[in-house]
C-alpha cells in the first residue's frame, strides 16, 4: 500500500506539491489527472525515490522509499520522458534491468516483445516514439515490480497500441495484482482504464474517488410539469447544478438513481428523462460543487 | 557492502564507458609501446665495431601514458557521470534500486578499473619490449611505480571531475567547476603566497605548509611539465609525495560521493545546485582574474594603467560564464550587482598579504633564538651532489653557522629596499634559503642575502664537513655506473676498488682529490652514481685517475679493454681504411689524447695520414699493459662507412660534406694504447708529408633537406 502524508515538494521558489496527502490500496489502477503542472510527475518522482520529499512522508508498505532500495526494488517508474542507455538496444536494456531487478523474467520480455512486434536487438534510437513507449512498458513489465508507475505512458500511441498496452496492464493488475499508478492529463484517457481517480490541482488533490461510484453516484435529470415550478420542488434530491428554461429542468443529481426517478415520478411529471454522465461531466459537476471551475483544471 | 557497491552495477558501469576507455587503451598501449619498438628497431642495425653499452632506463618508463591520463580519466569521468546533466537520465538512474553511494562507488570503480587495467596492460607490454630490446635494462621498480604515478594521477584527475559534475549541471559548469577546482583554488594559494613573497621577500612562503599551493605539488601538471624527462632520473618515486596526492585523489572522490549522495536529481540541467552555489561559482570564476590583476600590481607598481583592462576582463568572464551556464541575459543583469564581490575580495587579498608582511617583519628572531639553521635545497626530487644531499638534509648547530646566520637576517632587513643588482653591487653575493630552527620549537625559513658564501660554510662546518667528505655508503646507492662498460659486475668492482684508494687517501690528498676531478679538463673516465640520502637524491661523480685512484683506475683499463680490444679494434679500424678505395669521399678521424696530458693532443681527419700512421704503427706492441704504462694513450677513431655518396671532391678540390643523417653508419670507438715518443714523433713526420703534399682542401658543408 502506497501512502503519502502532507507531501510538500519545493522547486526554488515553485512548490509543486503542497501538504498532499492520499492512500493508494493495493492491486488497484489509480489513475491521477491534472494539467501540466499540476504536481503529477513530481509525485511520481516522489512515489519512485528520485526526489526526497522537503516534508512530510512517503511510505511503500509501510516503509519509506528514499534511498530504500528494498522498497525501491519493488517500484519501476516510467517517466514521461523516456531514458535509455545510449546506442542500446532492448536486449542491452533487458539486460541493464535485471541487474538491477532480481525478479526480471526474459520469458515475459521475450512474450511481450512478440506481442508488441519490436525488434530487441534494434537500436532504441531508431524507434519511433511510440515504439519507445512501447518498448519502455515491456521493460517495465517484465521487471516483474509490484508497484508499476506510469507518466503520461498512453502519449505518442496509436489508438490499436494504446490499447494494447493498456491490456497488458489489466493482464498484469489482474495477473499479479501489481499496484499501478497512471497521470494522465486527459480524463478520457482514464476513464476506462482506472479503479480510481484522482484530480491533483496546484500541487494538491482536489478530488477522489472509486471510478465506479462516481459513474453511477452521479446522473443528469430532464424533467417537466405543466404547472409553474422552481428548484424547491425538488428539495429531496440532492443535486449539484440546476438550470431551467420555461417549464423544463435540467439538473444534475447525486444519490440513487432508481430512487431519485421514483421520487420525481411521484409529482406526475411531463416528461422525465434520467440520463448517465460520462466522467468527464461528472468531473466537471464534483468540481463545481467543490467550487473549481473545471475548465481551470484540465483544460 | 551490497549496500555500497554492486556487481551488476560496476559491469554496467565498465560497458557504459568501454567505447571511450577503449580507445584510450588503445592509444595509449601504442604510443607508450613506440618508444621501446623504436629501441628494438635501432638495435637491428647493429655492425662489427660498433660498441653499445647497456643503457639503464631508471624512469618514469611511460611518460605517455601520464599525459593519457590527464585527457582521458577526466573524459571517463564525464561520460560516466554525464547523466546527471539530463534530467531524465539523471531521473533514471536515481530510480533504481540502489543507494545513490552504491552507484557512484560502483561507477567510480569501474572507471578506475578501465584506467588501471590500462595502465597495467601498457607496463607489461612495455616490460615484455623492453625485455627483447638488446641494449636497455628496465628497473622494474621504475616500471611500477611510474604506473602507480600515473595511476594516482588519474585518481585526482577523476576526482575533481566527479566532484564538479556533482556540484554542477550542465556540461559548460561541469569543465568550468572542473579548471576551478583543479587549478584556480591552488592558483588562489599561489597569488597570495607569491604576493606576500613580493612584499615580503625575506619570508620564504613556499617553504612554509602554504607550498602545498605550489603547482610543483600538482601531480598532473608536473606530470605534463616532465613530459620529456622519459629517459632520465628524475625522482618520480617520491613516497611521500605520491601518498599525499594518493591521499587528495582519495579525498577528492569522498567530497564527489557525499555531495552525489546529496544531490538533488532536479539539478541536472542545471549550473548550480542551488543560487547560492550560482552565486560562489560565478565570484570564484571571475576572482582569479581580479586577483592577478592585484598581484602584477604588487609586482610592478606602474602596472596602475592596465587596471582597466583587467577589470573588464573580469567582467567579460562574469557576463560569458553567466551566458554558457544559464543562457539567460536577464540572469547577467540580475547578477551583475555581485560583481563587486570579487572587487571587495581582490582588496582583501591585497589588505591580507601586506598584514602578512607585517608580521614577518615584525617576528624576525634573534640571535638568541636561534637553535640550528638547515639550508633548503629545493625538491628532494631533483639531484644534487652528496654533499648537497648532506647539506640539505642535515641541521647545524655549529655557533659560527648560526652567527653568520644571525647577521645575514639583519643585513637582509636591512638591504630590503635595494634591488638585487645593488645588492650585488653592495658585494651581497651569497643568497640562500635558510630554515631556523627557534627555541621555541618553531620553524622559520628566510630568503637571506649576505656577504657570506652560505653553501660553503655549512659544507665546512663542524657538524657536516666529515660527512660531506665521505663516500656515499652503498646502501644509499641506488645506481653504478661508468662510461663505456655495460657488465653490472665491472662497474661494482670498479666502485669498490674505488672505495679503498679513497679509503687510502689522507686528508691532504683527499682535498687534493676534490680539486682535480672538480676542475680537470681530462679525466679519462668517470664512475656515475645515483642514490638516495634521507629522500633526498643525489648523484656522483668520481674521476679515475693513475694517480689518486690507482686500483681502480687499473681495473678500469682491464675491463675496459676486455670489452674493447684495443688490438683487434685498431686493427679492424686499419683493415677498414685499407679497404676504402676512394678515401677523400669518406669522413674518418683520428685523435690521440695523452691521458696524463704530457703530449699535445692529435687530431686529424686526413685519412691518408691516418691510414699510413695506423699501418706504419706495429699496433700488437701497443697492447695496453694495465698500470705499467705511465703514460696511456686514447685512440678516438670515427670512420663512416657509408658516407661514399655524401662526401666528395668538388671540380675546384672542394671537399662537399653532404649531411644525410640516417645514413650515418658508423664506428665510434675508443681505445687506450701504449704510444711512445718515437710513435708520437712518427705521426707528426706523417702528417707532415701529407701536409706539404696537400691540395687546397677546404671543407664547406652542405646540408640537404
Amino acid at each position: 500500500m502506497i501512502c503519502a502524508k502532507n507531501i510538500t515538494m519545493q522547486f526554488d521558489d515553485f512548490t509543486a506539491l503542497k501538504n498532499m496527502s492520499c492512500e493508494i490500496p493495493d492491486g488497484i489502477i489509480y489513475g491521477l489527472v491534472g494539467s501540466n503542472g499540476a504536481g503529477k510527475s513530481t509525485f511520481l518522482r516522489l512515489l519512485s525515490g528520485v526526489y526526497r520529499p522537503k516534508s512530510g512522508e512517503i511510505t511503500v508498505d509501510g516503509a519509506p522509499v528514499y534511498e530504500n532500495p528494498n522498497v525501491k526494488k519493488k517500484i519501476l517508474y516510467v517517466p514521461d520522458e523516456l531514458y535509455f542507455l545510449p546506442q542500446s538496444n532492448m536486449r542491452v536494456m533487458a539486460n541493464f534491468y535485471a541487474a538491477a531487478y532480481e525478479d526480471f523474467s526474459y520469458d515475459r520480455f521475450e512474450k511481450l516483445t512478440k506481442t508488441f512486434g519490436l525488434d530487441p536487438t534494434a537500436n532504441i534510437n531508431t524507434f519511433s516514439k511510440g515504439m519507445k513507449r512501447q518498448a519502455s512498458t515491456i521493460l517495465a513489465l517484465s521487471a516483474m515490480p509490484q508497484y508499476l508507475f506510469f507518466d503520461e505512458t498512453f502519449d505518442g500511441l496509436d489508438p490499436v497500441m494504446r490499447n494494447l498496452v493498456k491490456q497488458v496492464i489489466y493482464n498484469d493488475v489482474m495477473e499479479r495484482k501489481t499496484t499501478t499508478i497512471i497521470t494522465s492529463h486527459s480524463l478520457r484517457e482514464l476513464e476506462d482504464t482506472c479503479d480510481q481517480l484522482a484530480l491533483l490541482h496546484k500541487g494538491g488533490i482536489v478530488f477522489e474517488s472509486d471510478i465506479q461510484n462516481l459513474k453511477t453516484s452521479l446522473f443528469k435529470v430532464q424533467v417537466a410539469f405543466k404547472e409553474r415550478f422552481d428548484r424547491a420542488k425538488f428539495e429531496n434530491i440532492e443535486m449539484l447544478n440546476y438550470t431551467q428554461a420555461g417549464s423544463v429542468a435540467t439538473f444534475i443529481a447525486r444519490g440513487d438513481r432508481e430512487a431519485v426517478a421514483a421520487s420525481i415520478r411521484e409529482k406526475n411529471p411531463l416528461l422525465l428523462d434520467v440520463l448517465p454522465l460520462n466522467l468527464e461531466e461528472v468531473f466537471i459537476y464534483e468540481m463545481e460543487a467543490l467550487g473549481y471551475a473545471f475548465k481551470d483544471i484540465l483544460m | 557492502m551490497k549496500n555500497i557497491f554492486s556487481k551488476s552495477l560496476y559491469l554496467q558501469g565498465l560497458r557504459k564507458i568501454r567505447t571511450a576507455a577503449i580507445a584510450m587503451a588503445i592509444i595509449i598501449i601504442a604510443v607508450n609501446a613506440l618508444v621501446p619498438i623504436i629501441c628494438i628497431v635501432d638495435s637491428q642495425f647493429d655492425f662489427p665495431g660498433m660498441n653499445r653499452s647497456v643503457q639503464i632506463i631508471e624512469a618514469p618508463v611511460a611518460a605517455p601514458a601520464g599525459l593519457g591520463m590527464i585527457l582521458f580519466a577526466p573524459l571517463l569521468t564525464y561520460i560516466m557521470f554525464s547523466y546527471l546533466n539530463e534530467r531524465r537520465a539523471s531521473d533514471f538512474y536515481h530510480s533504481l534500486p540502489q543507494k545513490r553511494i552504491c552507484v557512484y562507488i560502483s561507477f567510480i570503480a569501474a572507471i578506475l578499473t578501465w584506467i588501471a587495467a590500462t595502465l597495467i596492460a601498457s607496463a607489461i607490454l612495455n616490460a615484455i619490449l623492453w625485455g627483447i630490446a638488446r641494449y636497455y635494462s628496465v628497473s622494474v621498480l621504475a616500471m611500477v611505480m611510474s604506473t602507480v604515478t600515473y595511476f594516482i594521477t588519474a585518481l585526482m584527475l577523476v576526482g575533481f571531475m566527479a566532484l564538479a559534475m556533482t556540484v554542477t549541471g550542465t556540461a559548460v559548469s561541469n569543465i568550468l567547476v572542473f579548471i576551478l577546482f583543479a587549478l584556480f583554488i591552488r592558483a588562489f594559494g599561489l597569488f597570495f603566497l607569491y604576493g606576500l613573497q613580493e612584499v615580503a621577500p625575506i619570508f620564504n612562503v613556499t617553504n612554509s605548509w602554504l607550498g602545498i599551493f605550489d603547482f610543483d605539488f600538482f601531480l598532473p601538471l608536473r606530470l605534463f611539465m616532465d613530459f620529456d624527462t622519459y629517459n632520465r632520473e628524475l625522482g618520480f618515486y617520491d613516497a611521500g609525495l605520491l601518498c599525499y596526492w594518493a591521499v587528495v585523489g582519495i579525498l577528492l572522490l569522498v567530497a564527489a560521493g557525499f555531495f552525489y549522495h546529496r544531490r538533488k536529481s532536479e539539478s541536472a540541467t542545471k549550473s548550480a545546485p542551488n543560487q547560492i552555489m550560482q552565486h560562489i561559482y560565478r565570484i570564484a570564476v571571475t576572482f582569479p582574474f581580479m586577483m592577478l590583476m592585484m598581484f602584477m600590481i604588487l609586482l610592478d607598481e606602474n602596472f596602475e594603467s592596465y587596471h582597466l583592462i583587467f577589470i573588464v576582463f573580469a567582467a567579460l568572464v562574469w557576463i560569458i560564464y553567466e551566458l554558457l551556464t544559464t543562457k539567460k541575459i536577464k540572469n547577467v543583469l540580475k547578477s551583475a550587482p555581485l560583481f563587486l564581490v570579487p572587487v571587495l575580495l581582490s582588496l582583501g587579498y591585497v589588505g591580507s598579504v601586506y598584514a602578512a608582511r607585517g608580521v614577518v617583519y615584525n617576528t624576525t628572531p634573534e640571535r638568541d633564538e636561534i637553535v640550528s639553521v638547515q639550508m633548503d635545497g629545493g625538491s628532494n626530487r631533483y639531484y644534487g651532489t652528496w654533499d648537497a644531499a648532506i647539506v640539505y638534509s642535515h641541521s647545524v648547530e655549529d655557533p659560527d653557522v648560526l652567527d653568520m646566520v644571525s647577521v645575514a637576517l639583519a643585513e637582509t632587513k636591512e638591504t630590503l629596499h635595494m634591488t638585487s643588482s645593488e645588492r650585488y653591487q653592495q658585494g651581497y653575493t651569497g643568497q640562500a634559503t635558510l630554515t631556523l630552527e627557534l627555541k621555541s620549537g618553531k620553524k622559520v625559513t628566510y630568503n637571506l642575502v649576505s656577504r657570506f658564501e652560505f653553501y660553503n660554510t655549512l659544507v665546512n662546518s663542524d657538524d657536516l664537513y666529515a660527512l660531506c667528505h665521505t663516500l656515499p655508503p652503498d646502501e644509499m646507492i641506488d645506481s653504478i655506473h661508468v662510461d663505456s662498460l655495460s657488465l653490472r659486475e665491472y662497474q661494482n668492482a670498479i666502485w669498490a676498488a674505488f672505495r679503498e684508494d679513497y679509503a687510502a687517501m689522507n686528508d691532504q690528498e683527499k682535498a687534493g682529490y676534490y680539486n682535480w676531478n672538480n676542475r680537470s679538463s681530462y679525466t679519462m673516465t668517470y664512475i656515475y652514481i645515483n642514490g638516495t640520502y634521507r629522500d633526498r637524491n643525489f648523484h656522483g661523480q668520481y674521476g679515475l685517475d693513475p694517480q689518486f685512484t690507482p686500483k681502480a683506475y687499473a681495473l678500469y683499463m682491464e675491463y675496459h679493454n676486455r670489452e674493447n680490444p684495443p688490438l683487434k679494434g685498431l686493427e679492424n679500424v686499419r683493415d677498414t681504411l685499407n679497404a676504402i678505395e676512394n678515401p677523400e669521399n669518406h669522413l674518418v678521424s683520428l685523435e690521440i689524447i695523452g691521458t696524463d696530458k704530457t703530449n699535445a693532443s692529435i687530431f686529424t681527419e686526413d685519412i691518408r695520414v691516418i691510414k699510413e700512421f695506423l699501418n706504419t704503427l706495429e699496433i700488437d706492441k701497443h697492447l695496453i699493459e694495465y698500470t705499467t704504462a705511465k703514460t696511456i694513450y686514447e685512440v678516438n677513431t670515427y670512420v663512416d662507412t657509408d658516407s661514399a655518396n655524401y662526401y666528395m671532391v668538388d671540380e675546384n678540390g672542394l671537399k662537399q660534406y653532404v649531411e644525410v643523417e640516417d645514413a650515418n653508419y658508423y664506428i665510434n670507438n675508443t681505445y687506450y694504447v701504449t704510444l711512445s715518443d718515437e710513435d708520437i714523433k712518427m705521426y707528426y713526420e706523417i702528417e707532415k708529408k701529407y701536409q706539404n703534399n696537400q691540395k687546397n682542401y677546404e671543407t664547406e658543408t652542405v646540408i640537404v633537406d
